[in-house]
């Protein structure tokens, strides 16, 4: 019951997190210098019909009356237009929205996958060989920006060795998607039982996961080890050992378990950092997905582009947290919810 | 315990499902990967009939007539027809060009003028058919130039309005295939201006009437999204920031297309565009550094470069209207400093050429007028008679996401500082860059212009009369005003010769801006694309093209 309090807290405490979210991103965009007016209309325009359309967009009413309608269409549903598409923004990012979390979460995934086995190996044998190795692609990972790394992935996978199709899109060229259910290709191509777009879309997919995944791999293996180090040297797992128990139990159960929980934790920073990646990587390797969407709606300074894409990001940051949150309280006995 | 072992389970349990999302790039990526690098499915089934184009940036929407960026007016052309169009010919370098001073019909079979220059009569083609099936009718040119102009905003707009087309009641429909245009002076422009690649389209009027809601009169929201054409090609499936697919017009009145089917993919990273190009899984590729252009692309195998004389300048220019710069012999002074030949070097790999003047290459009564050359000494007199042989301060706008125009702006920087001239460099993003422009605030900036019809008076009137909507630099002479009035009506060549040649002379001697170089537009296809036609627009004609 306390438990349910607490989720249906964080809930509400979800609205003016977001309303400021709303605010702070609304008022940005519109501090940068420049007007979308000018860009729409084009360098013929005359100053009539640049008027025109600066009402038309609403330009020309105090920024809190803007806000105002903006927040009211928000609440109904309606995230606005964005010029630079042609299309309402909801379309826009319900089109592209779904590709960037499928990238974001093989990427995650890639991460945990290799940096948590690589982090605790590397704690339980320290100075070894394999630590050394650990040390060394964590550093590289960290360090290589992805912008490079996904272009020497390119350059070789593709272009040298011919293995990796070539970074136009998710699909092939005029492959058809499968039919939209999650607008995951991936998971639409499972549902609609299509094994030939599915290794399509997988074999697109794996040079940006991977190219996302590099410095996520670093920090996450740093991490895991000092931490699976730390619960290492603590007194209950020396305890557990003098007292005979094996090793190998006492390592990868008791202590693993532990060392994991600040992992946990930095699972929903890090959806937020392989969020914010996709918008180089989706560059680099021609996808379009929310990242690239982004990228176009501040360079063409589509406010209502913009806003929608913050917004969206926001509520997926808060979503994931608040699951991980939960997801805390249940795995780790010394939290409760009061 | 029993707790306890519950949620390790739990915690090993959600590993486990991420483990198990992470098989399907093992379990997948091995089967696909092997041949999937080679050039994709279709155009391996049928290769010489599709042609795969690589460009940096979608387009921000299909309608024609407000189409106002290079883009999105290159992908639009292909799906419309115009009244008239250009004749081609082949030029001295055996290469393809429109010829800019020879119409003939396109739509349009043939057209009549009258005495007075003020009616202008064109007999439609039989047996047209818009992409929907229903017929070319005059009530589809009627409605194509009215909406325009009942808009009152747009890119057609605006050029009808140059043509001397500024109401509804001037576009007559006189039988099904003979429409009018009465016009309330002579005007010269009016063939150039209905021949426009992108913005003169004829549109498919039912369809497009059919779409109109009574918030949007003018179908505005259907033609983002869509096309209403008679073009050689017909929009397939457009998804935004990826691709467009083109298929070949089967019915299209000059026969149907070699090329059966057209896509362009979005590929934003020109590296990319480059190792697709050089790998033969694209056919075409637009903005390509000049760099890779002469560098690793130079003598590729299998790649083919053509660069061609655009008519487009890049300036520097100075807000003619404030100190110093009011002063002709600053402007001068300026000019004399560029050594022209390392810029073009610099900037553009050499390619381009040294402007001669306002008007740029392949317009025609184009006068060389820049009396400058790399004069270091000349300069500084200039300056000192000027009364500037200490210098001053110059603040230098350019836009972001231009590496050209930065490369630009730091070379002039450099060249200046020798005059004890001290250049700041500003850059700002493209859109405060188009509302300053606009609101004609900044002091000293680059800038490039590209005359969508190849005529001076295009030219005058846009950038150096008067008030123009895009002279930036503020330059006002009342005689190139008077001037480019007059040569638009006039109706004797010689005199029109006359009236733009003597205005191009006055543009040289008061030197508004500094043409700094024409850079060539640079066509970079695989060898076996062939048939490709210069359009002064510069955008690609699909239907001309065919694969060895």
């Amino acid at each position: 019951m306390r438990f349910l309090l607490y989720v249906v807290r964080r809930l509400l405490l979800v609205i003016p997190t977001l309303l400021g979210v709303s605010i702070v991103c609304f008022s940005l965009v519109r501090v940068l210098p420049g007007n979308p007016a000018y860009f729409i209309v084009g360098p013929y325009a005359t100053q009539e019909e640049i008027a025109q359309v600066i009402t038309q967009l609403g330009l020309d009413r105090p920024l809190y009356d803007q806000y105002l309608i903006y927040i009211g269409n928000v609440l109904r549903g309606d995230l606005g237009y964005a010029w630079h598409t042609s299309q309402p923004v909801l379309s826009d990012l319900a089109q592209r929205f779904p590709l960037s979390i499928e990238l974001s979460t093989i990427g995650l995934a890639i991460t945990l996958v290799v940096a948590i086995p690589l982090g605790v190996i590397s704690a339980v044998h320290r100075g070894s060989w394999i630590d050394n190795i650990a040390r060394v692609v964590a550093v590289t990972g960290v360090s290589m920006p992805m912008f490079f790394s996904g272009l020497m992935l390119i350059y070789f996978f593709f272009f040298r060795f011919g293995w990796a199709p070539a970074p136009m899109g998710v699909l092939d060229m005029l492959m058809d998607p499968p039919p939209r259910v999650t607008g995951m290709i991936l998971l639409d191509s499972l549902i609609a039982g299509n094994l030939t777009t599915f290794r399509s879309a997988a074999s697109h997919l794996v040079l940006p996961a991977i190219t996302l995944a590099l410095p996520m791999i670093g920090s996450i293996t740093r991490m895991t080890r000092s931490s699976m180090a730390e619960v290492l040297h603590s007194d209950y797992v020396r305890t557990a050992i003098a007292f005979g128990l094996p090793r190998r139990t006492v390592i990868y159960r008791d202590a693993l378990q532990n060392a994991l929980l600040p992992v946990v934790t930095m699972i929903g920073v890090l959806y937020g950092f392989a969020l914010g990646g996709t918008v180089l990587v989706e560059m680099i390797f021609g996808l379009t997905g929310m990242g690239s969407y982004s990228y176009g709606s501040i360079m063409n300074m589509d406010y209502a582009g913009v806003q929608g894409t913050v917004l969206l990001v926001a509520v997926i940051f808060v979503v994931i947290n608040l699951a991980i949150d939960v997801l805390y309280a249940l795995i780790d006995p010394r939290i409760s919810y009061g | 315990m029993e707790r306890r072992m519950g949620r390790g389970s739990l915690i090993f349990g959600w590993l486990g499902l991420i483990l198990a999302g992470a098989m399907i790039l093992p379990l997948a990526a091995p089967v696909a990967l092997p041949g999937a690098g080679a050039a994709p499915a279709l155009a391996a089934e049928e290769p010489r009939e599709t042609l795969i184009v690589a460009v940096a940036g979608d387009l921000e929407g299909w309608d024609p007539a407000t189409s106002t960026y290079f883009t999105a007016n290159d992908m639009i052309q292909t799906l419309y027809d115009r009244l008239v169009e250009y004749e081609v010919y082949q030029g001295e370098d055996g290469r393809m060009y429109a010829d800019v001073t020879k119409f003939k019909g396109m739509l349009a079979e043939s057209w009549t003028t009258s005495d007075d220059g003020l009616t202008w009569t064109f007999n439609l083609r039989k047996g047209v058919k818009f992409s929907s099936g229903n017929p070319l009718t005059a009530a589809d040119v009627e409605y194509s130039f009215d909406r325009a102009i009942k808009m009152g905003k747009g890119i057609f707009n605006t050029m009808l309005g140059f043509a001397g087309i500024k109401d509804v009641a001037q576009t007559v429909v006189v039988d099904d295939l003979t429409f009018q245009v009465n016009l309330a002076e002579p005007n010269n422009l009016i063939l150039h201006i209905l021949a426009l690649g992108p913005n003169a389209p004829v549109i498919d009027s039912k369809v497009v009437e059919s779409n109109v809601t009574e918030d949007d009169p003018f179908a505005e929201k259907y033609l983002r999204n869509h096309a209403a054409g008679s073009g050689p090609y017909i929009l397939e499936s457009y998804e935004p920031g990826n691709q467009v697919v083109y298929v070949a017009n089967p019915d299209y009145w000059k026969g149907a297309p070699k090329i059966k089917k057209v896509i362009y993919k979005t590929v934003p990273s020109a590296q990319d565009r480059i190792m697709l190009l050089l790998s033969g899984a694209i056919d075409m590729a637009y903005d390509l550094p000049g760099q890779d252009l002469t560098g690793t692309l130079k003598d590729a195998a299998g790649v083919s470069i053509t660069s061609y004389a655009a008519p487009s300048t890049t300036v520097f220019f100075t807000k003619n209207t404030e100190a110093p710069y009011n002063d002709v012999r600053v402007r001068k002074a300026l000019c004399y400093a560029v050594p022209y030949d390392a810029l073009i070097e610099k900037v553009l790999y050499g390619l381009g050429t040294p402007a001669v003047g306002p008007v740029a290459n392949g317009v025609a009564y184009q006068k060389a007028v820049n009396e400058c050359t790399y004069d270091p000494e000349k300069a500084k007199q200039l300056l000192a008679e000027a009364g500037l042989a200490d210098g001053f301060e110059m603040t230098l706008t350019y836009r972001e996401g231009r590496p050209e125009e930065e490369t630009t702006a730091v070379f002039l920087q450099a060249e200046l500082a020798k005059y004890n001239i001290t250049v700041t460099l500003e850059k700002i993003q493209t859109a405060a860059w188009a509302e300053r422009r606009s609101a004609k605030t900044i002091t000293a900036g680059l800038d490039g212009y590209t005359p969508y019809a190849p005529d001076p008076t295009y030219v005058l009137n846009f950038w150096y009369v008067t008030d123009a909507s895009l002279n930036t630099w503020q330059y006002s002479n009342p005689r190139v005003d008077e001037l480019t009035k007059m040569a638009v009506v006039e109706s004797d060549a010689a005199k029109f010769k006359a009236y733009v040649e003597e205005a191009q002379d006055i543009i040289g001697a008061d030197q508004p801006v500094v043409w700094l170089f024409n850079p060539y537009w640079n066509v970079v296809t695989r060898d076996n694309v062939k048939g490709y036609v210069f359009y002064p627009d510069r955008c690609t004609r699909h239907d001309t093209l065919y694969k060895e």
